[in-house]
């Protein structure tokens, strides 16, 4: 009892909910006569029992009923659906209207529509227009459903969507159909509009809740393809759509992924390393905020006049409107995209500048919110690790790049913040290339019109050439004042800048690169050796010098430059000193009756950087006036002594040949090295061994190795085999091929001979004490690998250990090279004896 | 009586905090041990003596050290390497380094656990003596020993009565510890 009680309720409620219970349309039965009854439904048996006492009650029940029975038929006979589908555009062909048909059809529905007040006493009356709505919906699911995914899967997205829309065409025609006939039925036209409104409103739904993941790729690409070609201003797209429902919210968040991904491939084909600034635009100085610049400008009028309007359209054609706010609104995104775009481009455009201005110019226009600046950093920092410091990139293309990195974000940012913050990875990994030094150096001392193309593609003119620009220097004047009041180009500080910010004057190209090659003292000291370098070489104008020392004494302070000032004038001084003592000199005759000229710069030891005295046996006349020559100095300033560094310096010599004659300025150690081979006017070619020589001269090995090597290059004297040299006296004495050693290339580097002494001689002692240390490690701690070796060493050795891995490794390679050590397993070791 | 006691509480933490800092360590400090080990670890890395090596064993502890002394030649210790382990008190110079063989070694001055029987390491130890020194003092104990004192008397009886039975000896004893 229970059971059944519950079961009962459960279905009423199920009813309740789901409506699901829907008649069929009334089987058709064999024609009757008109107005005579056919097989109602028989009363039923209990009902006939229970009603007998009011017969007549019971008779205008059957009668209603039977009425709207017949009426049911009639009307659902002739909506009724096709049941089955043979081509898309068409659910079988529309009933055929026959007049004499409606009339019978029109009072049929007429009293469907409105059984209350028609058939009264009908006990079991339906809603025609819910019965309509259910069998679309059925139909629709059976049939259209099927087709569609069919069509969406055909063959090109045109086709697809054009099929689409057709079948929803025709089955939208199908349904009207039935829709309009049952409407006929209502009195009032307001109802009739009130039912269509409420038919379409669910088939629409339906409709929209069975997008096809197919005829939405077709959908999307066949907007995204009229939309960026802007064709679509006929509109057959959304109208058409919008006829047959899908228009819906799926299709407006369609629309708008496609509208949005259409910006965006806009922005990123038109702008997209384009930096130029059209309309020649000359960038003011004062940076107005309103101000915009090529490309931002470009892209507010394509927003406002082509893709706002076509919003527009798309939105009037959905009956929806497009608010004035919204396009501002476009804008702010569209610009943003164009910012982002630029951010990834910043490191293209610091390779190009000055070429790409206009980028630079677009990102100061924009980048202007803390979040964005923070964006700009963080992307670029990233650009740089990856794209830069790397070890593929020469030091000189990082410092290029580096300079390009100052002046273009100097023009995004003459606060100096973002570079600041960007900055430092790169100092950090200049730090690690030992040459930057020299190589700024270098290019600060380069004079730009000298040098061939070629060369100058091989240092960093462009210091040189920033260096003689007089707005550079002018400008720095001003650095100082706190506050200059007459600065109408004044700004605030910007808001993320640090605690100590201090707001510089202007690019500052030199001395951004110079405080990022590591601390002052190192500069100083690069600087020193190569001042020393050059002050040292016969060139005889040293203007340019002067003027970087000037430049570093200003950024530096003077007592940090005292070193490189008194170089300066020690050469300036001995100038004029070696005027006066060659002048005393006894005019000397060489064998062969050349006159010597001898002349010297006298240095003052303490200010220069150490250079290691290479003595060896000066020939004699040289000897002689060198004699004669400190002698004289000594008369002149009071008891100080001379102290001769032999190997530098250089020496003009004349060789007389049997053929030929050589006149040429080399070394004064390769001068010495080959008066070792004058022998008078002896016949026969001299021949001498290195040792002999070595012996002879007691000079040092590599110096003697660097001039023998430099004489075989000037085809002046031979190798034979077992280190023994011979005088070429005849240049067809050398049979082609014949040694492979007189191919050198000429010219050397001017600086390694000096560079590779000066710091042999440190650098040796200190290989002497940092081996002890290897030693009493392994030897007393037994064998450790490279990287306990180091720490042992950075630990234990006072002042620490100012070795790189690398560089003991490359120690360690040559100790094991040279048996004093072995290497088993990834430790070394002392070998056992 | 407020103010007072803040006042006394303010400056009470300064000043005994420094004065005990000093009083708690009489003599010298491990500063100056450390200091005085670098000095005589670069003096043996800079003028290192034939046939004897001193090392720290680890870079965290100056205060361990390794060293190797190699055997003297015409002794019965000709081409034997030793090791010792030197290790030194926070006081030192002004007290001796605690050194041990740690090769086995038969010696008469040695016993089997490595010890060593060396005047000037026990009370004849002055701050003048430095690691080398004793290394020194060591390498010519193993030529010379002191018989009079031996920790190992049958060493000492065999040094003085039987030599080719005293070298088996040595050489049987002898291993090289492989190092880590």
């Amino acid at each position: 009892m229970a059971v059944s009680k519950f079961r009962a309720r459960k279905h009423k409620v199920l009813h309740s909910v789901f409506d699901a219970e829907i008649s069929q349309p009334t089987p058709l039965l064999p024609s009757t006569e008109p107005g005579e009854p056919f097989g109602g439904p028989p009363p039923p048996p209990s009902a006939l029992a229970t009603d007998a006492a009011a017969p007549r009650l019971h008779e205008g029940l059957m009668s209603d009923q039977v009425q709207w029975d017949r009426a049911w038929h009639v009307v659902t006979s002739r909506i009724q659906l096709p049941s089955s589908v043979a081509i898309e555009d068409s659910f079988g062909t529309l009933a055929p209207e026959s007049q004499e048909h409606d009339d019978v059809f029109n009072s049929a529905v007429a009293l469907l529509v409105d059984p209350r007040s028609t058939v009264p006493l009908a006990p079991h009356t339906e809603d025609i227009l819910s019965w309509h709505t259910h069998q679309v919906r059925q139909h629709f699911v059976n049939h259209v459903l099927p087709l569609l995914s069919a069509c969406s899967s055909q063959g090109s997205h045109d086709q697809a969507l054009l099929a689409s829309i057709r079948t929803l065409e025709a089955a939208h025609r199908q349904y009207l159909y039935g829709l309009s006939l049952i409407v006929r039925g209502y009195a009032s036209e307001s109802c009739a509009h009130h039912a269509m409104l409420r038919f379409r409103r669910d088939l629409h739904a339906i409709i929209g809740s069975s997008w096809t993941s197919g005829l939405q790729n077709a959908l999307r690409q066949v907007l995204s393809r009229l939309i960026v070609s802007i064709v679509c201003v006929d509109g057959a797209g959304p109208g058409s759509l919008q006829n047959v429902g899908l228009a819906g919210e799926k299709f407006q968040a369609l629309l708008a992924e496609i509208m949005d991904s259409c910006m965006q491939s806009h922005i990123y084909k038109t702008y997209h390393g384009v930096w130029s600034e059209p309309r020649g635009e000359v960038l003011t100085a004062v940076p107005a905020a309103a101000m915009l610049t090529g490309c931002m400008a470009d892209l507010r009028e394509w927003i406002e006049n082509r893709y706002g309007q076509l919003a527009v359209l798309v939105f009037n054609r959905l009956g929806l409107q497009v608010a004035y706010g919204d396009v501002e609104c476009w804008k702010e995104i569209g610009i943003g995209r164009l910012v982002s775009l630029r951010i990834q481009e910043l490191f293209d455009i610091v390779l190009r500048w000055p070429h790409s201005k206009g980028g630079a110019n677009d990102l100061r226009a924009a980048v202007t919110t803390p979040e964005r600046r923070l964006q700009l950093t963080d992307v670029f920092s990233a650009t740089l690790q990856k794209r830069l410091l790397n070890p593929g990139r020469s030091t000189l293309s990082i410092l290029q790049t580096y300079i390009s990195m100052i002046r273009t974000f100097h023009a995004l940012d003459p606060s100096k913040v973002l570079l600041d913050r960007v900055v430092q990875a790169l100092q950090l990994y200049l730090c690690q290339r030992d040459d930057a030094i020299r190589i700024v150096v270098t290019g600060l001392l380069s004079n730009p019109k000298d040098l061939s193309e070629e060369e100058s593609e091989k240092r960093l003119v462009e210091l040189a050439t920033i260096l003689n620009d007089p707005a550079q220097q002018q400008r720095r004047q001003i650095e100082g004042d706190d506050a200059d009041w007459n600065d109408m180009s004044w700004i605030p500080d910007p808001v993320d800048a640090g605690v100590n910010y201090k707001r510089p004057k202007n690019e500052d190209v030199i001395g951004t690169l110079i405080s990022a090659l590591g601390s002052q003292e190192i500069f100083i000291k690069e600087f020193q050796a190569i001042i020393a370098e050059r002050l040292l070489s016969n060139q005889t104008s040293y203007q340019q010098e002067l003027r970087v020392l000037g430049l570093l004494k200003r950024r530096f302070g003077e007592p940090a430059l005292q070193n490189c000032d008194v170089m300066m004038k020690d050469v300036q001084d001995s100038r004029r000193l070696d005027a006066i003592l060659a002048q005393r000199l006894e005019p000397t005759l060489d064998a062969d009756g050349h006159s010597l000229g001898f002349h010297s710069k006298i240095l003052s030891r303490l200010f220069w950087p150490s250079m290691p005295k290479e003595s060896f046996a000066v020939p004699k006349p040289v000897a002689a006036l060198q004699e004669q020559y400190a002698a004289g100095f000594e008369r002149v300033k009071n008891a100080r002594k001379l102290n001769w560094l032999d190997h530098l310096g250089l020496a003009t010599v004349h060789l007389e040949l049997e053929d030929r004659t050589i006149d040429m300025e080399c070394r004064t150690f390769e001068a010495a090295v080959i008066f070792a081979f004058d022998q008078g006017s002896e016949p026969a070619p001299v021949q001498k061994t290195f040792d002999e020589i070595w012996l002879q001269l007691t000079i040092d090995e590599d110096l003697l190795d660097a001039a023998l090597t430099f004489w075989q290059a000037q085809k002046v004297l031979k190798d034979i085999g077992d280190r023994t040299y011979i005088v070429m006296e005849r240049l067809d004495d050398e049979s082609p091929g014949d040694d492979p050693d007189t191919t050198f290339d000429g010219s050397r580097q001017p600086t390694s001979a000096h560079k590779a002494k000066g710091v042999s001689a440190q650098e040796q002692q200190r290989q002497a004490v940092y081996w002890q240390f290897v030693v009493g490690m392994l030897t007393n701690g037994g064998p450790k690998p490279l990287a306990g070796i180091l720490t042992m060493m950075k630990m234990l050795i006072p002042g620490g250990c100012t070795w790189s891995s690398e560089e003991l490794q490359q120690f360690m390679n040559e100790k094991v090279s040279e048996g004093n050590i072995e290497l088993v397993g990834g430790k070394y070791r002392i070998p056992k004896k | 009586m407020n103010v007072m006691a803040e006042e006394n509480a303010n400056a009470a933490p300064a000043v005994p905090a420094s004065k005990q800092g000093n009083n708690t360590r009489p003599g010298p400090d491990s500063q100056s041990v450390t200091k005085r080990l670098q000095t005589e670890l670069m003096q043996l890395m800079m003028s290192p003596a034939p046939g004897v090596s001193a090392f720290p064993t680890s870079d965290d502890n100056m205060l361990s050290w390794t060293a190797t002394i190699e055997g003297p030649e015409d002794t019965p210790y000709t081409g034997l390497t030793m090791k010792l382990g030197f290790e030194f008190p926070s006081n030192y110079p002004y007290a001796p380094p605690t050194v041990l063989f740690k090769t086995p070694i038969y010696h008469p001055n040695v016993d089997f656990s490595g010890r060593i029987c060396l005047d000037i390491l026990k009370d004849k130890w002055t701050a003048a003596y430095n690691t080398q020194t004793v290394l020194l003092s060591l390498q010519s104990l193993l030529g010379e020993p002191n018989n009079s004192s031996p920790l190992n008397g049958e060493a000492a009886e065999l040094w003085d009565n039987n030599p080719v039975e005293f070298q088996r000896k040595v050489t049987a004893r002898h291993k090289d510890i492989e190092d880590e």
